[in-house]
Formats: C-alpha cells, sequence, structure tokens
C-alpha cells in the first residue's frame, strides 16, 4: 500500500454512510468520535492515544452554542479523517502528528469545510488527502516535493481563506483612508466657503 | 365638500393620500374634542408596497404553511439567498447545506441586534425607505429597529386574516375613523392617519390618560365615542384601564399585544366590549409571529413565511412539544431578514388543523412577557414602558433590570456599554421625575447584568 493520492481520494469517495452520522456525544444514537479516535491510534499509529487526547475529543462535545456547532463540524471532519487513516499505508504513523492534525489542522479545516464535502467533492476529498499526508510528514507517491506542496496550496481551503480575509481587511483600510480623505476635503471645501462668505460680508 | 389641495409634506408622508381621506382626516384632526396630538405620521405606502400588501393577502389565504418541525425547502431556500449578503452568514463552511444543516445554522437574539445590528442586515438592503424603530421591549434590551414601509403594511393582511378567522368582517372606507390603537401611559406619539393598505380609512394612535386630552375625560368619551372604531389595538393593561373606566368603546374585533393577555383578561375584555378579542404575539424585530383563533389552544403561526423552531439554552432544538426558547426564522422585513432569531420568549409546539384544512404551527402555553406596573409615591401608575422611554434617551446602557419593593424602594440595575460612562445622577434625576422627588432610588452600574443563568427579569414589581 503507498500513499497515492488518487487512490486515497477514491477511499473517502466509498466511505461508509457511518462515518457520516451525527457525532454529538451528547445526543443519544450519535457516533461516539473519541472511541472511533482510540481505535484509529490502536491500529494505525506508533503508539496508543493518551487520555489527554481523547479527552480532547470527547470535551468538544460539552461546548454550548455556535462553539459546539464548530466543534460538531469538528468532530464530524475527524471521524471522516479517521476512515481515511485506517488506510493500511498508515500503518506506524508517528502518534504526535496524528493527534496535532487531529485536533489542529482538522479543526481549523472544519471550520471552512464541512464534514460531507470531504466525501462527496473531488477536490475536497483531494485536499483532506494532502493535508493529512503534509500533516503526518508522508509524501505522496510519483510526486516532486515541490509538486506536492503547489498542488496542496492550490487546494488549502484554509489559505485561502486566509488570503480572503486579509484581502478584506486590506480593502476596508483603503475604503476608510478614502472616506476620511473625502471628509478632509470636504471640510476644507466648507471652511474655504465659509472664508469666503466672511470676505464678502467684511468687504 | 369643496377639494382641499393635499399639503406637500403629507404627500411624501402618506403617497396614496386620497382627496377624501385627507378631507376625514383633516376633519378629525381638528375635532374638537381630539386628543393632544403630538406627532404627524404617514404610512409611507406606495403602489409597490400595496402590490406586496396584495400578494401576502393571497399567500395568507392560499400557501401552504410552515407546519413541519424542520423548515420547507421554499424556507431553507430562503435563507440560502442570504449567504453572500447577510454578514451573520458569512462564516458558513463550504458544503453547508441551509436545508440539510438548518440546525446548525447560527442563531441571533435581541442581544445581537441592540450590539451587532450590522450583522442582521443585508449588505445589498437599500437603506433609504428605512423606518427605525426604537424599542424597549419587555426584556431589558433596548433595541434599535430597521423596518421597511412594505414590511408594516402587510401585517395588515395578517389582521385581516385574524379577523375574518375570529368571524369578523372588516369594511374599512376611505377618510372615516376605522381603528384605534390605544394605551395608558405617562408619554406616547399621540397622532392620527390614513391607512393605505386599508384604502384610506383613519388609524388614531392615542393615550387614555386624561392628561392627554385637552378636555380630559370628557374629551376623552366623547371622541372615543364619536371615533367609533372597528379595530381596537392595545395592551392588557391598557385594556383594562378601558374597562375600568367604562369607555365608550364597542369594537368589533380587540388586538392585544406586547404582553401576554390571560385567558381570564380576554374573555373580560371580550364580555365588557362586546369584541371578538385576539392576543397576538408579536415583536418590533419580528412583525406578528403567532394569534390566539377561536376554539383552538394557544397561539398560532398563520403566516407562510414564518418558520418557528423550541430551542433549548445551547440552541439545539428540543424534542416536539417541549418547552424551548421560540426561534423565529423568515417575516418579511427586508432589512432584517430573521434567521433562527432568539424572541426569548418561551413555548412549546405542537401542530393544530385550521378551517381551512392547512396544518399550522401552534405555539403553547406561551410565556417570557409579563406586563409590569410600578407604583409612584402618589400613588399612580408607572409602566415599564414610560420607564425605558425615560431612561434610554439619557444615558447608554446595554440592559436594565428595575426592581420595586413593596415598600416601594427601587432599584435600577445598569449595564454599561464597554468603556462608555454612565451618569447616574442624571438617571436618578429622571426616576424621580416618574415616581416622586422623595422616592427610595438605588442605581447600580453592574457590567454583569444579564450574564447570569436564566433569562433577566427586567422588570420586577412587588409594590401592592
Amino acid at each position: 500500500m503507498t500513499f497515492d493520492v488518487e487512490r486515497l481520494s477514491n477511499r473517502l469517495a466509498a466511505a461508509p454512510a457511518c462515518f457520516l452520522l451525527p457525532v454529538d456525544a451528547r445526543l443519544t444514537g450519535n457516533v461516539e468520535v473519541a472511541a472511533i479516535v482510540a481505535d484509529l491510534f490502536r491500529d494505525r499509529a506508533t503508539r496508543a492515544a493518551e487520555p489527554a487526547e481523547l479527552e480532547a475529543v470527547r470535551m468538544a462535545s460539552a461546548l454550548a452554542g455556535d462553539a459546539r456547532k464548530a466543534a460538531r463540524r469538528h468532530l464530524g471532519v475527524a471521524l471522516v479523517a479517521a476512515w481515511l487513516l485506517h488506510d493500511e499505508a498508515f500503518a506506524g504513523t508517528d502518534a504526535g502528528k496524528l493527534a496535532a492534525l487531529l485536533t489542529g489542522r482538522l479543526r481549523e479545516l472544519a471550520a471552512l469545510v464541512v464534514p460531507r464535502a470531504f466525501v462527496e467533492d473531488p477536490d475536497r476529498r483531494e485536499e483532506l488527502v494532502r493535508v493529512c499526508l503534509d500533516a503526518l510528514g508522508l509524501a505522496p507517491d510519483h510526486e516532486r516535493p515541490a509538486d506536492a506542496e503547489d498542488r496542496l496550496a492550490t487546494l488549502d481551503s484554509t489559505k485561502r481563506a486566509r488570503l480572503l480575509a486579509d484581502a478584506r481587511a486590506r480593502e476596508q483600510t483603503r475604503e476608510a483612508e478614502r472616506k476620511k480623505k473625502l471628509e478632509e476635503l470636504k471640510r476644507r471645501e466648507d471652511e474655504e466657503r465659509l472664508q469666503a462668505a466672511r470676505t464678502t460680508f467684511e468687504d | 365638500m369643496q377639494p382641499t389641495a393635499i399639503p406637500d409634506d403629507w404627500r411624501q408622508r402618506a403617497p396614496l393620500l386620497g382627496e377624501r381621506a385627507w378631507q376625514g382626516l383633516t376633519r378629525w384632526l381638528q375635532h374638537p374634542d381630539a386628543p393632544r396630538w403630538n406627532r404627524t405620521m404617514g404610512d409611507r405606502v406606495g403602489e409597490r408596497e400595496l402590490e406586496a400588501l396584495a400578494r401576502f393577502r393571497r399567500a395568507l389565504a392560499d400557501e401552504p404553511l410552515e407546519a413541519a418541525a424542520e423548515p420547507s425547502p421554499a424556507m431553507a431556500a430562503r435563507v440560502d439567498a442570504l449567504r453572500g449578503t447577510l454578514p451573520l452568514l458569512d462564516a458558513l463552511p463550504y458544503g453547508f447545506d441551509c436545508a440539510r444543516d438548518f440546525a446548525d445554522l447560527p442563531t441571533s437574539s435581541r442581544e445581537d441586534v441592540a450590539r451587532r445590528l450590522a450583522e442582521l442586515v443585508p449588505r445589498d438592503a437599500e437603506l433609504d425607505r428605512a423606518i427605525v424603530y426604537s424599542t424597549s421591549g419587555t426584556t431589558g434590551h433596548s433595541v434599535v429597529v430597521p423596518s421597511h414601509p412594505g414590511a408594516m403594511v402587510q401585517n395588515l393582511a395578517h389582521l385581516e386574516r385574524l379577523a375574518a378567522l375570529h368571524g369578523v368582517k372588516l369594511a374599512p372606507e376611505a377618510g372615516v375613523p376605522f381603528a384605534l390603537n390605544a394605551g395608558v401611559q405617562q408619554r406616547t406619539y399621540v397622532f392620527a392617519t390614513s391607512l393605505a393598505g386599508w384604502g384610506g380609512a383613519l388609524l388614531a394612535k392615542v393615550n387614555l390618560a386624561a392628561h392627554d386630552w385637552a378636555g380630559g375625560a370628557a374629551s376623552r368619551a366623547r371622541f372615543l365615542a364619536a371615533w367609533a372604531p372597528t379595530v381596537l389595538a392595545s395592551e392588557p393593561v391598557s385594556l383594562a384601564e378601558a374597562l375600568r373606566l367604562e369607555l365608550p368603546l364597542r369594537p368589533k374585533l380587540v388586538v392585544s399585544s406586547a404582553v401576554t393577555l390571560t385567558r381570564a383578561a380576554a374573555s373580560a375584555v371580550s364580555e365588557g366590549l362586546g369584541a371578538a378579542v385576539v392576543d397576538l404575539y408579536s415583536a418590533t424585530e419580528t412583525g406578528p409571529v403567532a394569534a390566539t383563533l377561536p376554539d383552538a389552544e394557544g397561539h398560532v403561526v398563520l403566516c407562510p413565511d414564518v418558520y418557528v423552531e423550541a430551542l433549548d439554552a445551547d440552541g439545539e432544538r428540543v424534542p416536539e412539544g417541549a418547552r424551548g426558547e421560540i426561534t423565529v426564522t423568515g417575516g418579511r422585513n427586508p432589512y432584517l431578514p430573521l434567521v433562527r432569531y432568539r424572541t426569548g420568549d418561551h413555548g412549546r409546539l405542537g401542530t393544530t388543523l385550521l378551517p381551512d384544512g392547512r396544518r399550522a404551527r401552534v405555539i403553547l402555553d406561551l410565556e417570557g412577557r409579563a406586563s409590569v406596573s410600578f407604583r409612584a409615591l402618589d400613588g399612580s401608575t408607572v409602566t415599564s414602558v414610560d420607564v425605558a422611554r425615560t431612561i434610554r434617551p439619557l444615558v447608554p446602557f446595554v440592559q436594565q433590570a428595575l426592581v420595586q419593593r413593596a415598600d416601594l424602594a427601587l432599584e435600577l440595575r445598569l449595564r454599561p456599554l464597554p468603556h462608555v460612562p454612565i451618569s447616574v445622577e442624571v438617571v436618578d434625576h429622571a426616576l424621580r421625575e416618574l415616581f416622586g422627588r422623595d422616592a427610595r432610588i438605588e442605581i447600580i452600574l453592574d457590567p454583569e447584568l444579564g450574564n447570569g443563568a436564566g433569562k433577566l427579569v427586567a422588570w420586577q414589581s412587588e409594590a401592592p
């Protein structure tokens, strides 16, 4: 088994429906993601998951309001990723890197993309595969590192969102400056008019 | 009757005001027993708004209602159409499907309206037609709510529907008094106008307190008898006062809103005034949400473009029939398209069957809007609206909670805006104007007000 991006993407496309089930551990009938993550560590990582790592997953369901919705999406993405990472190619994965991927990169990604899209959308499937390989320090088959990096950059939702946010912030700054200039011009015009009126009166 | 030129300012504020309506209106504005008019108001309704009214009348009569626990595909599509323009929805992730993921949509609340209004108004909304409401509400937040003449006039269609379901036939005529909005307050807007949505029929908003009538109680009685409204809009405290004063009002339909009208109070009003009585559940932010119908339990949602859910404290939908916070999506206000707006009111949801066979959502055991009257030192009544209206323009604050003890001592807590100072002396002075110079008043600035568990009790009176 190797890290062929197309094969791994196809694995995501074929994810069993149960990997898209609701994941809120506080609601009955939902998937207990912490248990799936524990299995993933046991089956594929260099060591078992540490209690703190599983607790981080469990705690997500204890949040409230919009944070809970975000946490739920994060767990949903972690569940989809668990299906992907159960592929035999990932045997012997570095446990520390796996924990970082599940709690860090996937949380960022879940803020921008719904879990289902990583199964249903071809680009997002490829993105998840490449994000996982990148985070675990693994290279895709038949690709030079620079090409792999470039391809990931093209698909990277997190990066795109950051660029958009930066562009929006720059636009807002420009708009504020434009407004300030206009106000300054108007103030000067008013002053000149007032001065002209005073002059006329004094004349 | 000689035709009179309608003044330009009236043409602006009531574009469809006709000659007949104008002549009727001026006659009543100059009535010898008229109240002290203190505002000039028009409905700003033009042809486009009338077309919207006609469409909404048809929708109320024909379209299926949001009767299920899940929103209809049409409602989900409506929310979806707001993506890209409504800042509240900016953070929805890629692949988010408003129909499938509705329960994961962010919720909004009165606090958001108070503090982050811009997130709830579509970026492409043309604000030149905005009407701005400043509302004290009963939940403690004072808020500014933008609305549109088209949204306001469509409320008439909802009223017509209510009248029909209560067996009342409405026949408004141009220039003839038709509706009365009556309150009992220290100060309020008092005006008369014509309603284009009702063919130029007249509406007066009056203060039943005798001090707002130049000729006192005698003028009030003569004017009300002569105005003889078909529809009386009011709230429980004022209706009780109208009964106590035995005011000569014989409307066909009484619509009570703002706070809950108990069943006993509704019976008393119905008997006392000889009218069909509706308890309307409505808020400035939402417009009409639900109303009581004859032979039906609870408050029924009649608008096909309003979807109601009940949520728990975490924002999760509660099981069907369980108590939760009433949360509204939809409505007709282009400046405030509601997406899961948490009203702060609570109830249980069920379904009911309308006489025309359509299924509708019903809110059972609606609660949360309590009517509160305080007592001044001289024994007169001061309402929560009076207090809110008095202190709100004076100082900036986010929320208030006023408690009056049995010995009439007052404790007012204010949650200031971050980094904005509040002059306690100014508020103290204003409260003394309302409650009496020697009233015992304590004012506390509490930045944590409203942060505790459960809903803030904004108004509480233990006064006898």
